[in-house]
């Protein structure tokens, strides 16, 4: 089976002054969550989605579903997520796991809840990359168009390392359930923290991992600009319409 | 939903939009699989229409050719994994008098409004019709065969006797034509005209075939299908009212730039009926996607003149296809797959 972890545990805590979560603001009509997660629902390898949020946020995320998917609910389900973006993706395993399936070849394509631009291309390369033999992990990765500058105490310039060597991480990143909970629960045993990103838990391990191309236009909603931004690019696309029935 | 949209914003420039689609009540989302690009969509990627229409029309969406499947029905005619054809005309007026196809009041994809060219079609279920499993990739070529099917019965051919037809022209959509002829009038001669004796050697299932050169060899003819269109429509149309038979029909359907004379006095002589004839309606969809449903040596013809088939995962891959097409004598598709 092929599952999508939308990981939408965030507070917002660039997005300034709001009342709610980055991923419940609206952009166009809706909040960002819906738009993400449409892309998901839509695409017919993607069987089921499981969203992570903050444990405060299941209601109020089951009851935006409701509203948007009205009764064609069942494809989603909402759980609490974990203390950072790695244990939240854990939680989403187990749920699988427990709840669902207990498939060895079962499928996890996390994704973050405020990149609303993600494309049906992505997912499906997600999915081709991840079915390959022998791959282990997939991220999904733009060009390093900006030099990319590593710092020590802050401000201080520590490397330049080379830009063809360099890519922007994005998301999805997809993996087997299996495999991620197998190395997550070896790197808990030895008490490592502080690491934010599920691809890096498979490169500590050795394990191989391929990049498939990602968008410029996948972005990350993270603060005011990005609001206005996605604003600005929706109205392009509606005002470019000459259907005008 | 957040829908991308490939848009031609000028010639040889495709820009993606997005637009928040809403799904209302009587809508279906298809997810399109395969397109294929028409000389229409070529005179606004290369900028052959006049500055003016260019600056009304553009950014655009291209291709009303196209196939998808279901991903979401909210109007409850369709399963989710359904195959369908896509119909680019918009129904806005439904009138008795004229056909969907000629009615001013209508919009058609890739014309005055975005074409298929998008991650997403959110369409009116009355847009989309289902075809079978058994057929493949062949089904892009609906749109076209239901243009023909449109031309064909814009004209009075009796399907009971042995009817002398002429096509004239050497691309797909004279080779189209043929095949469907050859398909509904079994018992009749099917006679093709044109200038590129490579591209008439692929004509291979009509009962005569003839080069523009031989045109003091060609036998008259009672129904001619005019498949030609641009700079030669004048010379065209002028042998064709030569070589027809009094009280013939010819049925226009290239499209020329520019005015063209046409001899009048000779059509009033020989009593000959000129109808135009474009685009084509639901009804014409259906027929096609019936013919090919129940005639694999049909399908197999469509197929022959499927030149290349490109995988579109960017922007580069459409200027790609776009490119190379102009440089076929027949179509490309697109396997569309942003």
């Amino acid at each position: 089976m092929i599952f999508a972890g939308i990981l939408a545990g965030g507070i917002g805590s660039r997005m300034g002054s709001t009342h709610l979560p980055k991923q419940f603001l609206n952009i166009g009509e809706k909040p960002v969550i819906i738009y993400t997660l449409e892309q998901f629902y839509y695409s017919n390898d993607v069987d089921k989605i499981i969203i992570g949020v903050p444990k405060d946020f299941i209601d109020y995320t089951e009851n935006i579903i409701k509203c948007y998917f009205k009764e064609d609910i069942n494809k989603f389900v909402v759980i609490s997520g974990g203390l950072d973006r790695n244990s939240t993706i854990n939680n989403i395993c187990k749920y699988i796991k427990d709840s669902i399936s207990s498939g060895t070849d079962d499928v996890l394509i996390t994704h973050d809840a405020v990149r609303p631009f993600i494309t049906q291309r992505i997912i499906k390369d997600n999915i081709d990359m991840i079915n390959q033999p022998g791959v282990d992990a997939v991220d999904t990765v733009i060009p390093a168009y900006d030099t990319i500058v590593q710092v020590k105490n802050v401000d201080e310039v520590e490397d330049i390392p080379l830009r063809d060597k360099l890519r922007i991480g994005q998301t999805p990143q997809t993996f087997k359930v299996n495999d991620f909970m197998e190395i997550y629960n070896k790197l808990c045993e030895k008490s490592v923290e502080g690491i934010t990103d599920a691809i890096k838990v498979f490169c500590i391990y050795n394990k191989k991992c391929k990049c498939v191309r990602g968008e410029s236009f996948n972005i990350k909603i993270t603060d005011p600009t990005d609001i206005v931004f996605a604003n600005t690019i929706l109205k392009m696309g509606e005002q470019n319409d000459k259907s005008n029935l | 939903m957040i829908n991308q949209i490939y848009r031609l914003v000028k010639p040889f420039n495709f820009e993606l939009y997005f637009q928040d689609k809403v799904i209302n009540e009587n809508e279906v989302i298809v997810k399109p699989t395969y397109m294929s690009i028409c000389k229409a969509d070529q005179r606004y990627y290369r900028g052959l229409r006049n500055q003016e229409i260019l600056n009304s029309k553009l950014p655009m969406a291209l291709i009303h050719e196209a196939i998808g499947y279901v991903v979401h029905d909210n109007s409850g005619k369709f399963k989710k994994n359904d195959k369908v054809v896509l119909l680019p005309n918009l129904v806005i007026d439904e009138s008795e008098r004229i056909r969907e196809n000629y009615n001013p009041k209508n919009k058609f994809m890739s014309s005055n409004a975005d074409g298929f060219m998008q991650s997403f079609l959110v369409i009116n279920k009355n847009n989309i019709i289902k075809y079978e499993d058994s057929l493949d990739y062949v089904a892009v070529m609906t749109e076209l065969v239901s243009v023909c099917i449109n031309a064909i019965e814009s004209c009075d051919i009796d399907k009971n006797i042995t009817n002398n037809i002429m096509v004239w022209g050497d691309g797909s959509v004279a080779y189209i034509m043929c095949a469907t002829l050859k398909e509904l009038f079994p018992n009749s001669i099917i006679n093709v005209c044109g200038k590129n004796i490579e591209k008439l050697s692929l004509f291979s299932f009509v009962n005569n075939r003839y080069e523009i050169d031989e045109i003091k060899d060609i036998p008259k003819f009672d129904f001619c299908f005019e498949c030609v269109g641009g700079i030669a429509t004048e010379d065209v149309i002028d042998n064709i009212i030569d070589l027809i038979n009094p009280q013939g029909s010819i049925v226009l359907m290239g499209v020329a730039e520019n005015k063209v004379a046409i001899n009048t006095r000779k059509i009033l002589e020989k009593g000959i009926q000129i109808i135009g004839s474009s685009r084509s309606s639901k009804k014409d969809f259906q027929t096609a996607i019936n013919i090919m449903e129940n005639s694999n040596i049909f399908c197999d013809r469509l197929k022959s003149i499927i030149t290349t088939i490109f995988d579109i995962n960017s922007i580069s891959d459409i200027n790609n296809a776009f490119n190379n097409d102009y440089t076929q004598a027949f179509k490309t598709i697109m396997k569309w797959g942003v």
